[in-house]
């Protein structure tokens, strides 16, 4: 328990050098010693990183920079092992969670990341940040390896380290359960299932019953070091001091929370369902129909986006919303129910309930969302909902990612049908293939896309890690690496890619090319709805001319989004502007667009030095190379990326942000961005280009 | 919806991204089609035309305008497949008003959360048959809120159009060609409705006079328009012919020197027949009616067709043109109630002498129109009720070069042999009311010289 020492003494009188909305304590939390101790939130940090995704780079880099200046590695960064006790997470919030601020109960987490070898970062919304954050923390940081299972048990008055040897067997959602019977009902539990303690590299971490920080294997990463579950408690709510109340008041029409409402509620995408709000109606499946129309939903390993008509009817938001009233007597059914996270108004989460032919449950939880259900269903041409809805529940319970799992199934599926294609010069890699699903292949017979029956036994398989799915749980670089086609893989730097085939906006291309976490289209930029919702449809899908400043703007963008966490999906009514307001609100901070970008700028590009110091380079910006290779037709266009084109968006990209064409941070950047002098003390540009091996254009394309 | 959305841009009554419209899926009941938010109205691709349907929310509910459930619910009275909203400069323009100054509405009341309802009420006989009184709503949030998706539909259950005050119009069809020719007219009849408040004439007073008597009794005529719609009767196949009718029309329509569908024009092609188009502005890529009719009066001709005929069968013109030109018809009602008093607008056909020595005129200032019509004829609206050689019109006509204006309605421009003569004719009588009313402005509110110094010696 927590006394009255030095420390929190200093905490105290450090207290008003910060902006209101911090608790002014970081946790650290030491897995191995198990011991726990807080530190004041530096004012300097608050300042250049302010909280979420910026404290998450910001504690993830200290932490291997104290690494090296320990002495046990030359360069941490790279030769950690992200499942090693060595690696760290930072879970963070911002001074906005928790309060009155619109959509504000979204937090980060920053690891190593056992699928990339590079930053692992990821977001989730629900209620455990802002229970953490009212239990008096902004940030969590976990080292070490604890030598047993156990889970930790955050309160106001400390941290509990709890053994959970009789976890093992349980599910995420299980063991959320039954942390919530032993302490309160109230608790809020971030959970790992199977998926994380057999190290998937695409483990995710369960908040609630759905929401999860899913992308780059953070369960892995809580697996490796016997952490199944991190629990808060409500007890001693702190009060999150903010600058202005008032404005914050829902009541206060003139109010930057009451005008932030007005404009949700205005927006076609977060408006209330009794005006046709698709979000909260249909919840984020209800854009599938929508990227579909824009011919944009991957299909088949991402081959192209030509769906059958009429499929997509059969798993986009109409559907699932409509599908216990359409369901004949005798089918399975769903039944939905709307979810929300906190303070959100959008309510585009849904809770489901599976019911069979007889009236039974079958099973509930959270979900389908969108990106599930393109990955696990369209992309596979896989167009039945009650299969892709189980198959999700079933990847919530073993905690894993599931556009991740989605694509490396995919890339599975295309595996075989290219290696059965053969009838004989089969390369020594394939005949070891072929040799490794023989099993799979008597029990289930042969894996393709659209065998709708193979999707919940290769759940189970890469869930517990048997079989096939043993390999299978490294993701598919590395799977169809194993077998000599790494080029199946639909993943940038090891990260699988989402629903929106890039070859159908360039924009979007470069975003999943320049992410820092991979191939996501979330925090590299999300400029897909820019197309559907937010005007200027016109921005053609192949243009390169400007394209880079549009993906830079839309990294920045959700990269702010992400620092002050809030939701995505707000921002498709709102501009970084009246975020701002908010932020204002709630710091007393004069805040505008431009000093939020600037600390974007500089979250980016800590990522990048911090990926770079993983061994990452330019060589890893690239998309596979079925993108450069192969066309696609949208509305009887023709449309393929083009190598040259891409690399001169490279370097404009690059340019953009102040880094050198080798897409490295220039010194001048790290001057102006207070950036040097986070460095380790090696650290020096001159010195990178050397360890970047620089390859040409053409020895990329091989 | 294409080449809507182009004809609506032309006149610049939306900036690039702004307005929305939707029709009806002719064949699926549950489906309707609507611009896409952030389309370019001007320029509308295939993917900016996006499906909704009425029996529930679907993707496009997303893609669609913020305003597709006002849409929706205007769409579901029955008879409407198609509604428009645009940023018409004038008819939004007219609803910046209040209730203590009343320039442009009439008051009507509040309701009860305190928002302020009022009525525009045209004052031109085009606008008064077409629309007729207007309702304009204040609302809190005037975009895409739902005290709009309650109040629209209701008002355009009672009137084919409605203002959203400081915003501007939604208007209902029952095809897109009908809700668009709405707009158009209440656009008209908003720029002839400032002309004339500008130019210092109490139109609170004509619309009072409207909405107390009725229409009917106010106005002498019925102008007899059919409902617009998509089909329009073509009987004429020559392809220079409907050339020429087309680059008048499109002309007219792009130049505001009349309201969409509005007008007529015509080309007497024997001594016993004409080809007529009950319109004068048409823009590109609409088709338009073309017919081929006798000289003589018939039973069921409208109210513009006899007046071509009663041209035709007594002066030498060859072309006519009928358009609802705003600017000079209101200047036309401005000089009648200048010379003759304001009861003259209210009550028309009293004490104006059409003699050859003393008749109303407008006066071009500008050389160029001086040079074409040192005066352009002058007609108050009673002049509609006569049929027969004796009316003045024709004298007008005569006397001033084939061009008159009859106040409150439209300017009537005649050729002698092509309808190009009497294109330039109502082009000019436009552009001579638009000089004469900024001098006037300038003379009232920069204290310029007036008017008459630059009028033509008589």
């Amino acid at each position: 328990m927590l006394s009255e020492t030095m420390e929190l003494k200093k905490i105290i009188e450090e207290n008003h050098r910060l902006a209101k909305g911090y608790m002014n304590k970081i946790l650290y939390v030491n897995l191995s010693e198990k011991s726990y101790h807080l530190k004041p939130v530096e004012p300097k940090t608050a300042e250049l990183f302010f909280g979420g995704r910026g404290f998450g780079i910001c504690f993830l880099f200290e932490h291997f920079k104290q690494l090296q200046q320990r002495g046990r590695y030359k360069n941490p960064f790279m030769e950690v092992d992200p499942l090693s006790p060595d690696n760290v997470i930072v879970i963070a919030t911002s001074p906005a969670t928790g309060t009155k601020m619109p959509t504000s109960g979204r937090f980060h987490m920053d690891y190593k990341s056992p699928l990339t070898g590079a930053l692992g970062s990821t977001n989730a919304g629900g209620r455990w940040a802002v229970e953490f954050k009212k239990s008096g923390y902004d940030v969590l940081v976990l080292t070490g390896k604890s030598p047993k299972p156990i889970y930790l048990v955050i309160s106001s008055t400390g941290v509990e380290f709890v053994k959970a040897d009789s976890f093992k067997n349980l599910s995420s959602i299980e063991t959320r359960a039954a942390i919530k019977e032993t302490f309160s009902k109230k608790a809020q539990v971030l959970a790992i299932g199977a998926g994380g303690k057999n190290l998937s590299f695409f483990a995710s971490v369960l908040s609630d019953r759905g929401k999860a920080l899913g992308r780059g294997g953070g369960g892995a990463v809580f697996g490796s070091k016997n952490l199944y579950a991190i629990a808060v408690l409500p007890g001693r709510e702190m009060t999150i001091e903010v600058a202005n109340e008032k404005n914050l008041g829902l009541k206060n029409k003139s109010g930057a929370s009451y005008q932030t409402m007005l404009k949700l509620n205005l927006g076609k995408f977060t408006k209330k369902e009794e005006h046709f709000g698709i979000l909260s109606s249909m919840g984020s499946l209800g854009i599938l129909g929508m990227v579909d129309s824009f011919g944009q939903l991957v299909h088949n390993n991402m081959r192209n986006t030509d769906h059958h008509q009429g499929d997509v009817r059969k798993i986009n938001g109409e559907a699932l919303k409509n599908h216990a009233k359409n369901a004949k007597p005798g089918e399975v059914r769903i039944e939905v129910r709307k979810g929300t996270c906190f303070n959100c108004p959008i309510t585009c989460k849904r809770e489901t309930r599976l019911i069979d032919g007889q009236g039974n449950l079958i099973e509930a939880g959270e979900g389908p969302e969108f990106e599930s259900t393109a990955l696990l269903g369209a992309n596979l041409s896989i167009y039945d909902l009650p299969i892709i809805t189980q198959a999700n529940y079933l990847a919530n319970h073993y905690g894993l990612d599931t556009i991740s799992l989605g694509a490396t199934i995919a890339s599975f599926f295309d595996l075989y049908e290219l290696v059965a294609e053969k009838t004989n010069n089969l390369q020594p890699l394939e005949k070891k293939f072929l040799e490794e699903i023989e099993g799979f292949i008597s029990e289930y017979k042969t894996p393709g896309f659209g065998k709708s029956n193979l999707l919940i036994p290769l759940v189970h398989l890469i869930g517990k890690a048997e079989g096939i799915g043993r390999h299978l749980t490294k993701g598919s670089y590395r799977f169809c690496e194993r077998y000599g086609h790494k080029e199946l893989s639909m993943s940038v730097k090891k990260l699988e890619l989402p629903a929106y085939d890039p070859r159908t906006s360039f924009s979007q291309a470069l975003c999943y090319e320049m992410n820092n976490r991979g191939g996501c289209h979330l925090e590299g930029g999300y400029t897909a709805p820019h197309a559907y919702c937010a005007g200027y449809a016109e921005w053609p899908a192949d243009r390169i001319e400007g394209t880079p400043l549009i993906a830079k703007n839309a990294a920045l963008k959700n990269t702010t989004l992400d620092i002050i966490c809030v939701c995505a999906y707000g921002s498709f009514s709102l501009n970084l502007d009246e975020y701002a307001v908010l932020i204002s609100a709630v710091t007393g901070l004069e805040t505008n667009s431009g000093t939020l970008k600037k600390i974007a700028i500089r979250v980016i590009t800590l990522e990048r030095i911090f990926n770079i110091l993983c061994g990452l380079n330019q060589n890893d910006d690239w998309l596979p190379d079925r993108f450069y290779s192969e066309t696609i037709k949208v509305n009887s266009v023709a449309s393929m990326c083009r190598r040259e084109e891409f690399q001169k968006m490279h370097y404009d990209y690059y340019d953009s942000l102040g880094w050198d064409r080798h897409g490295i941070p220039t010194e001048k950047t790290l001057n102006e961005l207070e950036l040097s002098e986070r460095l380790p003390d090696k650290w020096n540009q001159t010195e990178r280009k050397p360890i970047l091996s620089i390859v040409s254009l053409k020895e990329c394309k091989n | 919806m294409q080449k809507l959305g182009t004809a609506i841009s032309v006149v610049n009554a939306n900036n690039t991204h702004s307005g929305n419209l939707s029709m009806r899926d002719p064949e699926d009941p549950d489906l309707f089609y609507i611009t896409a938010s952030g389309s370019q109205g001007g320029n509308l691709i295939k993917q900016d035309m996006v499906p909704i349907h009425f029996s529930g929310v679907s993707w496009g509910d997303a893609r669609g305008s913020t305003e597709s459930t006002i849409h929706r619910k205007v769409l579901e009275i029955p008879g409407v497949n198609a509604v428009i909203h645009a940023h018409y400069m004038h008819s939004t323009f007219i609803s910046f008003d209040t209730k203590d100054k009343q320039l442009f509405l009439r008051f009507l009341g509040t309701d009860i959360q305190g928002r302020e309802e009022f009525l525009f009420y045209p004052v031109d006989l085009i606008g008064a048959y077409a629309i007729g009184g207007v309702r304009v709503g204040s609302y809190e949030q005037p975009v895409g809120s739902s005290e709009m998706e309650e109040r629209i539909p209701q008002y355009l259950g009672e009137n084919v159009i409605t203002i959203v005050r400081g915003h501007g119009p939604f208007a209902r069809g029952s095809s897109a060609e009908s809700a668009f020719h709405y707009l158009s007219v209440l656009e008209n009849s908003a720029i002839l409705a400032i002309f004339l408040r500008r130019r210092g004439i109490d139109i609170g007073r004509i619309q009072q006079s409207i909405i107390d008597s009725g229409k009917d009794i106010f106005f002498p005529v019925h102008p007899g328009k059919a409902e617009i719609n998509d089909y329009f009767k073509c009987e004429i196949n020559d392809p220079s012919i409907l050339a020429d009718f087309r680059t008048r029309l499109n002309y007219n329509y792009r130049q505001s020197i009349g309201a969409f569908a509005t007008g007529s024009m015509s080309h007497k092609i024997s001594s016993k027949e004409m080809l007529f188009c009950s319109m004068s502005a048409v823009p590109e890529h609409f088709e338009f009616p073309l017919i081929r009719t006798p000289i003589s009066f018939q039973e069921d001709d409208s109210l513009d067709l006899r007046l071509h005929k009663l041209i035709y069968q007594n002066t030498h013109q060859n072309s006519c043109m009928i358009t609802s030109s705003p600017l000079a018809t209101a200047e036309g009602m401005a000089i009648l109630a200048e010379k003759y008093g304001m009861e003259i607008l209210i009550e028309p056909g009293t004490g104006i002498p059409y003699l050859t020595e003393d008749h109303p005129v407008v006066k071009p200032i500008d050389g160029e129109a001086i040079y074409l019509n040192p005066r352009l004829g002058l007609v108050d609206i009673s002049q509609l009720t006569d049929m027969t050689p004796d009316n003045p019109i024709l004298n007008m006509l005569r006397w001033h070069k084939g061009c008159c204006i009859v106040a409150g309605y439209a300017v009537i421009s005649t050729g002698e042999a092509t309808l190009e003569q009497a294109a330039h004719n109502a082009a000019s009588a436009e552009r001579i009311a638009k000089f004469r009313c900024e001098v006037f402005i300038n003379e009232k509110l920069l204290n310029g010289p007036s008017v008459e110094v630059f009028e033509p010696l008589e």
